[in-house]
């Protein structure tokens, strides 16, 4: 579990499992619950597939629309927040590929980096202690960043994000993708090259 | 190569999930290999650069968004009596209900079709192709019936016919000596002049022209005639008059028995249908209503 999720879940009065239980007994203010709990997680995941804000916000309504429909059959067998990515994973993978029968050009590509400042200060990511240079070098980065993360194919996406950006483990990967643990070792050095190659000399 | 090797290694190694031979081979090539150890370098500064990736905050009416989504979507989530109840208990009861609907339909449905279902003994072939005799069962008026059926048809009993005797109008031939023997009100033995029947009835005592009374004796000839058998018969407390009789008769001589009884009487409901494809014996149990 990351970071930031192991300490949602220790410090909150009611754990993850205690919220689907009490949603399955009637109780609609655990699903809001849950919803504020993991929102950012999975807007952040749904902007780093999507690569554009609106299209992030939309994916993470999809998100908490579909986990709102099943967690009525939700059983507990796996962790709320392994299964809760296993949605979004896939919501996202839809999106991308209704995005690009769409043929919607991505607002936060390299074509319209202005676009991608807009998108971040919107995200609420501008630090307003360091200076206004430092701040544009660091969005310049992350735009890069996030272009050749866009360029990826969606299963090196996939993996490249769940591991270097969430910073989940092999195994949670596993529980998430169904990849086998060997089959993730494997993609993810494939992925990890083939990022490398299109970042070039900016990192 | 070493070095191909080194590469493929290297994702796992930044990871520090290789084992520890591995890891110092890895860490050895590095050391002799600038190639591969740029490789690393940028490998492992690009994974850095990932991970201090910022986590991006939600719009702040995004729980109002999927409330809205939700409302609007009523029936999208949750429907039914047990949408409340987790599925591993919701589906149970509703499989428990979709039974108990079809438990109450079939008592429904025996309780509206008594009239349909006949007693009889069966005679059935065994695998082997001999007969045998089945214990005296039930069987569904239409097709063969299961055992369940035949079961649930043995606690109906036999065919339940009730005959008001002797008010029948019956078409007596008038002839000269009838016509005199009724008109002077005195009781005569007239034959009962149809072919098939067989035997004879006796008419006109006491109620003059309208009606022909019938004892039991002709009852029981009949069931002779129609190749049945007398299973038992009943008399009234502290009479000596018949209450009821049970009888058996083969099916394909069940409707003739049953015109011939009407002759006699009249049937207080109408006698229920047999299955024509059927082979067996009809056991049926005749009310018997005097008009005296």
């Amino acid at each position: 579990m990351s970071k930031q999720m192991n300490k949602e879940a220790t410090n909150s009065i009611r754990s993850d499992s205690d919220l689907v239980k009490a949603f399955q007994s009637g109780d609609m203010i655990s699903f809001d619950e849950l919803v504020l709990r993991y929102k950012d997680r999975v807007f952040s995941l749904c902007y780093r597939f999507t690569g554009d804000f609106n299209e992030a916000e939309d994916c993470a309504q999809d998100v908490f629309f579909k986990v709102y429909r099943s967690l009525m059959r939700f059983r507990l067998e796996s962790s709320f927040y392994t299964w809760l990515y296993r949605i979004t994973v896939n919501t996202c993978k839809s999106r991308l590929k209704s995005i690009k029968e769409r043929g919607i050009k991505k607002i936060g590509n390299m074509d319209n980096p202005e676009n991608l400042c807009e998108d971040y200060q919107a995200l609420g990511k501008g630090d307003e202690g360091k200076s206004p240079i430092t701040e544009l070098e660091k969005m310049e980065r992350v735009r890069l960043v996030q272009s050749a993360i866009d360029s990826l194919p969606a299963w090196q996406k996939n993996v490249i994000i769940l591991r270097d950006i969430e910073g989940l483990s092999y195994e949670e990967i596993t529980r998430i993708t169904g990849y086998r643990l060997g089959t993730l070792k494997s993609k993810l050095s494939r992925a990890r090259h083939s990022l490398k190659l299109r970042l070039g000399r900016i990192i | 190569m070493e070095c191909d090797r080194v590469k493929k290694l290297l994702s796992e190694y930044i990871d520090q999930t290789v084992d520890k031979p591995t890891g110092m081979f890895i860490e050895g090539h590095l050391k002799d290999c600038k190639d591969c150890n740029y490789e690393y370098m940028s490998l492992k500064a690009m994974v850095k650069e990932l991970r201090s990736m910022d986590s991006l905050q939600a719009p702040k009416d995004l729980l109002d968004k999927i409330h809205e989504r939700i409302e609007a979507n009523p029936l999208e989530g949750r429907t039914g009596p047990f949408s409340f109840f987790p599925s591993w208990t919701r589906i149970p009861m509703e499989l428990l209900a979709v039974g108990l609907i079809a438990v109450l339909i079939f008592i429904i449905f025996n309780m509206i079709q008594p009239e349909s279902q006949v007693m009889v003994t069966t005679p059935a072939k065994d695998t082997t192709g001999s007969v045998m005799e089945m214990e005296s069962g039930l069987e569904e008026t239409r097709g063969n019936g299961t055992d369940s059926m035949t079961k649930a048809i043995k606690e109906m009993g036999p065919i339940q016919l009730t005959l008001l005797l002797g008010i029948k109008p019956t078409p007596v031939p008038l002839s000269s000596e009838n016509l005199r023997l009724i008109v002077s009100g005195k009781a005569a033995e007239m034959p009962l002049d149809t072919p098939e029947s067989g035997f004879n009835a006796k008419q006109g005592q006491e109620t003059g022209m309208e009606t022909s009374t019938y004892q039991i004796s002709d009852i029981i000839e009949a069931i002779s005639f129609y190749e049945g058998r007398l299973i038992s018969k009943g008399y009234k407390d502290g009479t000596d008059k018949y209450e009821y009789i049970h009888l058996e008769i083969p099916a394909v001589n069940y409707y003739p028995f049953v015109e011939k009884i009407k002759d006699m009487g009249t049937l207080k409901t109408p006698a229920p249908d047999l299955s024509e494809a059927y082979q067996g014996q009809a056991q049926i149990r005749i009310q018997l209503i005097s008009s005296e």
